[in-house]
């Protein structure tokens, strides 16, 4: 009991002098995820609109592959890139294995199944009268599927959102490509995993904590987003009150 | 093209209106006046900035129709404009595609469900059953002339007669049915198997008391009423007169004149009023 209440009041210690090791290791924590989001992003959303928006053989079973890998364990994505990035993997030669761009790769990989998937349910949830009016408007097809995902943009954002969280929250990707490195690799749930081996849980709890916090923001940010999408958001954007 | 259910994107009402504007790579500097003067027709101007999803479904198929005029259409599709309004919206965009079509000479084709829609708006009609057009013609045609049974039931002609034409003096003929005859007009020679055709408010009904009056109607039979079913502020009588007869009356006639189910009544109808079609002939034969 004495080892968490002195952990906590070490680790707001830590926080409120933003104590350099814990910021570092926060900001990459937050580099690494937000990148790999961006760029999952890039991929997510035209794959999404391409499955969505054509029919092709094997279209339910991509999707269901998709909905299954979802559910793809750290370590296992860990393990493939591993495989990949070492230097006598296919793409051992771009030296990717322990850097940050490794881990962005990993987890790119992670969580486009979730993004993907996502955006796709975001598109389906769009009336179908919304496409067909757009065509009768003389839109081209591309006009309409960045139409269409306009129309989603308040689910494709939170969409990515759960993609952020599920990747600044994995270490099984951390851990395996980016490989802890203190000052270069090491990120939140890497540290928090290490010095809780080494008893120093006031330095575990205060990077726990800054967990939590991004968390408790990416929850309001999807609060404020959704509601935004259910009403205030006219409001805020200037539109004249409901007569 | 305006849909059944006026679609709208979750963007303001000049946006979702520019649409099409923007699609054809208008420039912004023309789309907003264009934008402007849609908005005007359609009585919309003073929502223009407001989130299209927020809109009553009245407004929702202003703007849609707004969207689809803003790129000066020769032809504008309307796929059942007012089926999911109330009756005053209705109205007001019944008067706005008749004001389309003045002003704008728009060609205008609307599919409708609504058979006096149809007669209120169109020039020309096309019946569609089947997937197939059957009839095409002016209201009076489709509703007075019907080309054969099918489309008749289906534009509100419910009694259909079959019978011989017994006599024809140049156009005035005399029809029998059963035991009745008919006067109607029609060119058709004595000996033709005919249908005729009864719009029921073509029908007047009167108590059995009543003492024949020299009218205009020729066609005189007595019956007795079987059913009455009320439809709107009219009612539909069937009386049987040997034959079942369909009438439609004001609710406040029938009322008045004292009908119930069982009553004795004189049906007429004027011999103008009834369409004559040849039996053995295309559509006709059934």
């Amino acid at each position: 009991m004495s080892d968490i209440i002195s952990g906590f009041f070490q680790a707001l210690n830590l926080i409120v002098t933003l104590n350099p090791d814990v910021m570092q290791i926060a900001l990459l924590s937050l580099y690494v995820s937000l990148t790999a989001t961006v760029l999952a992003s890039f991929i997510s959303i035209p794959l999404g609109g391409f499955i969505h928006f054509h029919d092709f053989p094997g279209k339910r079973i991509l999707i269901v592959l998709i909905q299954t890998l979802y559910s793809v364990p750290t370590v296992v994505v860990g393990l493939l890139l591993y495989l990949v990035l070492s230097r006598s993997g296919p793409l051992g030669y771009f030296g990717l294995l322990w850097t940050p761009e490794g881990m962005i790769l990993g987890q790119m990989v992670l969580i486009i199944p979730i993004t993907t998937g996502l955006v796709l349910s975001a598109l389906s949830s769009i009336d179908r009268n919304i496409s067909d009016t757009l065509i009768s408007l003389g839109a081209t097809g591309f006009q309409t599927v960045v139409q269409v995902i306009k129309e989603a943009r308040f689910a494709i954002l939170s969409a990515l959102i759960l993609g952020f969280g599920r990747a600044i929250s994995e270490v099984g990707v951390a851990m395996m490509i980016g490989g802890n490195i203190l000052g270069q690799t090491r990120v939140l749930t890497t540290a928090i995993a290490l010095q809780t081996g080494l008893g120093d849980f006031g330095f575990s709890i205060a990077l726990g904590i800054i967990l939590l916090a991004i968390a408790l923001v990416i929850v309001i940010i999807m609060n404020l987003i959704t509601s935004g999408a259910m009403g205030d958001f006219d409001r805020i954007m200037g539109g004249s009150p409901r007569a | 093209m305006v849909f059944q259910k006026p679609a709208v994107m979750n963007t303001t009402v000049a946006d979702n209106v520019a649409f099409g504007l923007r699609f054809r790579g208008v420039e912004r500097s023309q789309r907003e006046g264009r934008v402007r003067s849609a908005l005007e027709i359609v009585g919309l101007p003073h929502l223009s900035s407001r989130m299209a999803p927020t809109l009553s479904g009245g407004e929702m198929q202003r703007v849609a129709i707004a969207r689809a005029l803003v790129t000066q259409p020769e032809v504008l599709l309307l796929d059942e404009p007012t089926a999911n309004l109330d009756p005053i919206n209705a109205d007001m965009i019944e008067d706005l595609i008749l004001q389309i079509n003045r002003k704008f000479h728009t060609t205008i084709i609307l599919s409708t469900h609504d058979m006096i829609q149809g007669q209120r708006l169109a020039d020309r009609i096309g019946v569609i059953m089947g997937g197939r057009i059957v009839q095409v013609g002016t209201a009076t045609e489709i509703f007075y002339h019907p080309e054969g049974r099918d489309i008749a039931r289906f534009v509100g002609t419910d009694t259909v007669l079959k019978g011989t034409v017994t006599a024809n003096e140049g156009g005035h003929a005399t029809i029998a049915i059963g035991d009745t005859v008919f006067e109607a007009l029609t060119p058709l020679r004595t000996g033709t198997a005919v249908a005729l055709y009864i719009r029921p408010e073509e029908v007047t009904l009167a108590p059995a008391t009543t003492m024949l009056q020299k009218t205009s109607v020729r066609n005189h039979l007595t019956g007795r009423i079987t059913r009455m079913v009320p439809y709107g502020p009219f009612i539909r009588i069937t009386a049987d007169c040997g034959m079942p007869l369909v009438a439609l009356i004001t609710r406040r006639s029938s009322t008045e004149l004292g009908f119930t189910v069982g009553a004795g009544v004189v049906a007429g109808v004027k011999a103008t009023a009834i369409h004559v079609l040849p039996v053995d002939e295309g559509r006709a034969h059934l």
